[in-house]
C-alpha cells in the first residue's frame, strides 16, 4: 500500500515538473524582464528586479512554491526506492521538462497579456476591499504595463532567458 | 491537411497491431488522437493569441502542449512497440 502511495506521489511530482515547469520558467522570465523594463531607471540598487514583485501574478508565486516541492519530493521519494532512482528521475523531470518547453507559446506577448490580466483583478480586489491607496498603485503598475505591451506587441519577440534578463539594466530597451 | 510525423506513425503502428491482432494498441491510438488534436490546435497554442478569459485561455494552452509533447514523445513509443511486435 505505501508502495503505490510513493509510486502515484511520484508520478505525481514529475507530472507537474513537466506541465507546470515550462510555463513557470517563461513565466519567472517574463515578470523579470517586464519588470525590469517598466522601472524608472537609476533604481538598480534598491530594486534591482525592478517591479517584478508587484507585477508577478498569483498563480505564478504558487507554481513557484509547488515547483520546488516537486523536485524535492522526486529526489527523496525516488531515493527511497533505489538509491540511484531520486537522481535518475530528476535528470529525467528536467530533461522532458525542456523538451516540452518547446511546445509552449513562445512568444514575450502571451505572457504579458497574462501579467496585464493578473494585475487588472488585483486592482478590482484591492477595489472591492476599499484599499485605496493599494489601488492606485496597481492603477499606476497598469499604466505602465498597458503603455509597454503598446510599445512591444508588433515586435513578436520571444519571452528572454533568465540569464539575459538579469544583466538588463532597469528600462532597458533590450530584451 | 498537412498530416505529422506522429499521425502517420501511430497509424501505421495502430493499422498494423489491429491487423496482426497484436497487444497495447492504447499506444498508437492514444498518440494518434493526440496527434491529430495537436495537428489542429498547434497553430492557437503557438500564437500570441488569448481568448477574453485569459487565466483559462493558458491554461488549454498548457493542456494542448502537453497533448502535442505527448504526440511527439508517443511516436518513439509506437517504434519501439512496433519493433517489439517484430521481434518478439
Amino acid at each position: 500500500m505505501l508502495d503505490i502511495a510513493i509510486y502515484i506521489l511520484l508520478a505525481l511530482a514529475i507530472f507537474v515538473v513537466i506541465f507546470l515547469g515550462p510555463y513557470a520558467g517563461k513565466m519567472q522570465a517574463s515578470t523579470l524582464w517586464v519588470g525590469k523594463r517598466i522601472a524608472p531607471e537609476g533604481m538598480d540598487q534598491e530594486a534591482p528586479r525592478g517591479f517584478q514583485d508587484a507585477i508577478t501574478p498569483k498563480h505564478q508565486d504558487t507554481m513557484n512554491t509547488f515547483l520546488p516541492i516537486s523536485y524535492v519530493l522526486i529526489l527523496v521519494l525516488g531515493t527511497i526506492k533505489a538509491w540511484y532512482l531520486g537522481v535518475l528521475l530528476l535528470v529525467l523531470a528536467i530533461v522532458l521538462m525542456s523538451i516540452a518547453q518547446r511546445f509552449y507559446p513562445q512568444g514575450l506577448n502571451t505572457y504579458l497579456r497574462a501579467i496585464i490580466a493578473a494585475m487588472v483583478n488585483k486592482m478590482a480586489d484591492y477595489k472591492k476591499a476599499g484599499d485605496e491607496m493599494r489601488t492606485d498603485a496597481a492603477a499606476e503598475m497598469l499604466q505602465r504595463l498597458n503603455d509597454l505591451y503598446i510599445e512591444v506587441h508588433d515586435q513578436n519577440l520571444p519571452v528572454p532567458s533568465i540569464r539575459d534578463t538579469q544583466r538588463m539594466p532597469l528600462s532597458g530597451k533590450t530584451p | 491537411m498537412r498530416l505529422n510525423t506522429s499521425i502517420v506513425i501511430a497509424g501505421v503502428t495502430l493499422i498494423a497491431g489491429v491487423v496482426f491482432q497484436q497487444p497495447h494498441i492504447w499506444v498508437p491510438l492514444t498518440v494518434l488522437v493526440a496527434g491529430v488534436i495537436d495537428l489542429f490546435t498547434r497553430q492557437w497554442v503557438m500564437s500570441d493569441r488569448l481568448g477574453s478569459m485569459t487565466e483559462l485561455s493558458l491554461f488549454l494552452k498548457m493542456i494542448l502542449a502537453l497533448i502535442g509533447f505527448y504526440a511527439m514523445l508517443g511516436q518513439f513509443a509506437c517504434l519501439v512497440l512496433a519493433g517489439m511486435w517484430i521481434f518478439s
